[in-house]
């Protein structure tokens, strides 16, 4: 414990060493002014005013951080659910089937006949925080999804020639995931229907057919 | 003490003005030339205009991109998706108040998408661009120097805290292309001379599915 000292029954001081009424004449300061220590009414006066603009400034600085949330669903995509796509055969689904059981595709690879048909499903919602730019930082809530992407290669007549369901990573480009598809020997990993996978194929996420 | 609250002020004032930092990107260097060149990579010049109230708006007037119009590109690597520019291009500061940009492009099919500065939160604002508003430019194989048109974009303006206008709102639908084809000649001339003069190739609104074609191999260059 600490030994007690007088000091800790003088009365108060007072945080501004300033007295009401005209300086003397001469200059000389008040003697409530030399009670603040050797330097007198400036130092009092910048340790009163440096938290205040520390505080300001900080301010300022964090300014930037300030978001407004809106409504994620605006953005959203169109799901497509496994089940949707199980009317797909190779060499037998038409280009005309395709495109009045799912619509319009989101990509078509003209010279490839690639058809991409993106697919988002919400799963949740994530808590989020994020440097933006070189300036400022954002956070939120925001949906998490499940991403697919159908892809379907038509042959020249028009009928499916190959079909894949495919599991999309946050950071996975279309762009690639086309191109690993369609270059021979590289796709992506693919897993078919449980009504068309053949047995002990227990890979989920994906699937693939061709004719 | 003082020294503390000195070291405080200091830090702050140093993150308060990071804010202001900013990454002009001019014309290109001759590094960046040459190396468009041998990719066979084309420079196309854009101009972008906004609209509101029948009054033109200077949709590139910051020299902070992100109080800009944002711009992003798409094509055949992207798989169609556009993604968004990090920095904008611009020959000159007036050029870019004019609205004028451009990209360093390759032979094929390219789609530049358009939204307002970003107002929301950025999950948000990143999940939009795939809903934004494209337009098409065709790079045909041996391009060095094209204009895309000038794009003049209606919406409705709203002002930034310290009274720049912006487009709040796109009204692509009314949107309209007009051939500001002698500017771009001079700008070309003034700021990208060793590439001569520009070859209209100009953009069009596109709409429904987007198109990407395998691009040609190109010739090994001797």
């Amino acid at each position: 414990m600490r030994p007690s000292t007088g000091a800790a029954f003088a009365p108060p001081r007072p945080f501004i060493a300033a007295r009401p009424g005209p300086r003397p004449r001469d200059g000389n300061r008040g003697s409530a002014d030399r009670v603040d220590g050797p330097t007198g009414r400036a130092e009092s006066g910048a340790k009163t005013a440096a938290p205040t603009v520390a505080f300001l400034l900080l301010c300022l600085a964090l300014a930037g951080c300030v978001v407004l949330p809106a409504d994620n669903a605006k953005g959203a995509g169109r799901h497509i659910d496994r089940g949707a796509i199980l009317f797909l055969e190779a060499g037998k689904t038409g280009h005309r089937d395709v495109a009045r059981r799912l619509g319009p595709p989101d990509v078509v690879w003209e010279t490839e006949r690639i058809h991409a048909y993106r697919s988002e499903r919400v799963v949740g919602k994530v808590l989020w925080a994020l440097p933006v730019g070189p300036y400022s930082a954002t956070g939120g809530t925001t949906d998490a999804t499940e991403r697919h992407v159908l892809l379907i290669r038509f042959d020249a007549a028009g009928t499916v020639e190959r079909f894949a369901y495919l599991e999309r990573g946050f950071f996975d480009s279309l762009g690639d995931i086309l191109r690993r598809w369609h270059a021979p020997g590289q796709a992506a990993p693919e897993t078919p229907p449980a009504d068309r996978a053949p047995r002990g194929d227990n890979r989920r996420g994906s699937m693939s057919h061709d004719r | 003490m003082m020294n503390r609250v000195s070291i405080i002020i200091v830090l702050v004032t140093a993150i308060g003005l990071a804010s202001c930092v900013s990454i002009p990107r001019g014309p290109l260097t001759p590094d960046e030339l040459a190396d468009a060149a041998r990719a066979g990579k084309a420079v196309v010049m854009v101009r972008i205009l906004g609209e509101a109230d029948g009054e033109p708006i200077s949709v590139f007037e910051s020299s902070h991109w992100e109080d800009n119009l944002a711009v992003a590109l798409g094509g055949f690597e992207t798989g169609g998706e556009v993604a968004p520019l990090g920095t904008l291009r611009w020959v000159s500061e007036a050029a870019r108040k004019e609205g004028w940009i451009f990209f360093v492009l390759a032979p094929g099919t390219h789609y530049m998408a358009l939204q307002p500065p970003r107002l929301t939160g950025f999950f948000t604002y990143q999940a939009r661009w795939r809903h934004a508003p494209r337009w098409r430019i065709e790079v045909p194989a041996g391009l060095r120097a094209g204009y895309g048109g000038t794009l003049i974009l209606p919406g409705k303006a709203s002002k930034w805290a310290f009274g720049a206008k912006f487009l709040m709102f796109l009204a692509p639908g009314r949107s309209r292309i007009v051939n500001h084809e002698k500017r771009a000649a001079e700008l070309f001339a003034a700021h990208l001379p060793g590439l001569g003069p520009p070859t209209r190739i100009e953009m069009v609104r596109h709409a429904g599915p987007v198109i990407i074609r395998t691009p040609q191999a190109r010739k090994p260059a001797k």
